[in-house]
């Protein structure tokens, strides 16, 4: 057990400061452009689900960076701690970030007079991130190429901005905005697999 | 030696797995977006409901009633939306705020609160397909000028705050009325006889591939910057005889060269169904509309979103392009609020003429549009200039973001 915490202070100090960073600095900019007093749920939701569900963009596919050079993964693979443990702790510990901010950023929402089920509305953006993060990890992994990560999630982001709703269906990331609260499931669970998909997929690549 | 570089450089790009996700995303977006678009060449002919469309005017009678009419509307409703850095921002107003507009609204219709509810109820139960339905108006007083409503339309931008529909500079574009069988003529006329049909397919062919466009080359700018050092061949490229303007202009180039060819593929498309279309019509099309859409309109956005991607690439030796390009394609696109015919382009980086008739609009902005494509033109020949030099510094050792920031004085030449 002290060995993983090790392993999460060293990417604490090493890899998870610049991304946390720049989410907080993309989360503190927000009320200069987005009306964050007295909003009703359908617009908390829109805050939410089309601005601050990119944070997961930028913490969830930096988890694989440190091993972005080949002889850094040839050496890490012959330690003994597995790779895909070090990769999981990594992902909680992003998504301990993801939530930590996310709750913050709500509870000023809520200081605002905004008014939400707080509840609903953090486990519903917790499914947009951990879905938009885990297709960014699963994409990077299969690719090895972190533009890739960014990359896909970005252009899924934009299709549901284009393309009607109907055609992405329960996939669709703006679903709380809309009062399709229960779509979250699908985006939630598809979010865990991807990025259990991305783990495997990575720490068997040599 | 340029020369052959810049052919390497296009193999390269070629091989690339980022650049055939590019060619996929940006003709996926552009065949599900546009695609086959709905020609019409036939003149309007008078219909029952007499709906012919908008058209743009800068009357200032139009623009004072359809003004008051939304600010009437908005009160109405309580509800007040502003852009003021392209994301759209709720408003709430307190009670003094409230009661000031409510003067203002007063002081310009002659019209009390309970007036106007009546009217904009009675306006709402009368229009029946509500997307075509002109806006809601309010008649000005009599004996108020245009001065003392500008005067208004002040007070009121300082009670919402930036980025409202109410502010000169927006309203003073024109505002979008009803338009009658004689514009849709005209609009017509436009289209066949000053666009050559061509044209405004060519605009509305623009302004889709744009937004796509708007963020797409800085995956392809990024990858291609970083690839050296993935393959651990940085260092070797830095001690070759060519010079680092020769190495950064070739890679540029060819990134710029070999991400134009989808869009040029889709355009000649959109042509040859131009074509089809008109075939057996009394109809002289312009076979070279597209050449200034892609080469005027879009190839200006490829060539400054690459060449910031380069440079930060280079730069930092990061992938934090996207995400600086993502955060400015974002408010590029959003910024420009539901009117996107408005002729308003401005520094936009995302030009937006979302429609294939409005010629006069985009004829009337013309200039407008120029200085925009020849800026970021500039800023992005800027951005190659600036990785040209960031790549030599790097390449004497001055500059290694790899691990270590600035090396200063201790300088240890690589080549």
């Amino acid at each position: 057990m002290e060995r993983y915490f090790v392993v999460a202070k060293e990417n604490q100090k090493h890899n998870l400061r610049i991304p946390f960073l720049l989410c907080s600095l993309l989360l503190i900019v927000s009320p200069l452009f987005l009306g964050m007093e007295n909003l009703t749920e359908p617009e908390t939701a829109k805050v939410l689900e089309y601005y601050v569900a990119l944070i997961s963009v930028i913490l969830l596919p930096a988890v694989f960076l440190p091993e972005q050079d080949k002889d850094i993964r040839d050496l890490l693979s012959s330690k003994y701690t597995p790779m895909a443990k070090l990769y999981g702790i990594r992902i909680i510990q992003a998504m301990l970030y993801l939530m930590l901010l996310l709750g913050v950023y709500m509870c000023i929402l809520k200081a605002g007079n905004c008014e939400f089920a707080f509840g609903k509305l953090y486990m519903g953006e917790l499914a947009t991130m951990v879905f938009l993060g885990g297709m960014g990890v699963f994409f990077y992994a299969l690719t090895d190429q972190v533009v890739v990560g960014y990359m896909i999630p970005l252009l899924y982001y934009m299709l549901n901005i284009t393309i009607p709703i109907n055609r992405i269906g329960t996939f669709y990331l703006f679903s709380m905005s809309i009062g399709k609260y229960e779509w979250k499931w699908t985006l939630g669970m598809a979010g865990v697999v991807l990025l259990a998909a991305g783990i495997a997929i990575r720490s068997k690549r040599k | 030696m340029f020369f052959k570089l810049l052919q390497k450089e296009c193999m390269q790009t070629f091989k690339s797995l980022i650049y055939w996700i590019y060619v996929i995303c940006v003709l996926l977006f552009f065949f599900t977006q546009m695609g086959s678009p709905e020609f019409d060449a036939k003149k309007p002919v008078k219909t029952e409901n007499g709906v012919y469309g908008t058209v743009f005017s800068k009357d200032e009678k139009d623009i004072q009633e359809v003004l008051l009419g939304e600010l009437a509307q908005d009160f109405y409703e309580n509800s007040w939306r502003t852009y003021p850095a392209g994301f759209i921002k709720y408003v709430k107003l307190d009670e003094k705020e409230t009661q000031e507009i409510d003067n203002i609204l007063e002081e310009m219709t002659g019209l009390t609160e309970e007036q106007r509810r009546m009217s904009i109820e009675k306006f709402e139960e009368e229009i029946s397909q509500p997307y075509m339905s002109p806006d809601f108006r309010l008649p000005v007083k009599e004996g108020v000028s245009y001065e003392t409503f500008k005067e208004n339309m002040k007070k009121v931008c300082v009670i919402l705050g930036a980025g409202s529909s109410y502010e000169e500079g927006k309203f003073s574009q024109g505002v979008e009325v009803p338009a009658d069988y004689e514009d849709a003529v005209a609009e017509y006329e436009n289209l066949i006889e000053k666009d050559k049909f061509t044209g405004g397919y060519a605009r509305l062919f623009s302004d889709y591939l744009g937004i796509v466009l708007g963020i797409m080359p800085v995956f392809v700018a990024v990858t291609r910057c970083m690839r050296d050092r993935r393959a651990k061949m940085q260092e070797l490229i830095y001690v070759r005889k060519v010079s680092s303007g020769t190495v950064i202009l070739s890679r540029y180039i060819a990134m710029v060269v070999t991400m134009l060819l989808p869009v040029i593929f889709a355009a000649l498309y959109t042509l040859m169904q131009c074509i089809g279309y008109t075939k057996g019509m009394d109809i002289a099309i312009d076979y070279l509309a597209f050449v200034p859409s892609v080469f005027v309109w879009l190839l200006p956005e490829i060539m400054v979103v690459s060449a910031l991607g380069m440079f930060l690439t280079e730069l930092t030796d990061t992938a934090i392009a996207v995400l600086v390009q993502a955060v400015w394609w974002y408010t590029g696109v959003f910024m420009q609020g539901d009117v996107l015919t408005s002729g308003d382009f401005g520094f936009h980086l995302v030009i937006r003429h979302n429609s294939v008739l409005d010629y006069q609009v985009f004829a009337d902005h013309y200039q407008e549009f120029i200085i925009n494509r020849a800026f970021y033109a500039g800023v992005a020949l800027f951005f190659v200039v600036l990785s040209v030099w960031v790549y030599s510094m790097k390449r004497k050792g001055a500059w290694d973001f790899y691990g270590k920031i600035l090396r200063g004085s201790k300088r240890k030449s690589k080549a």
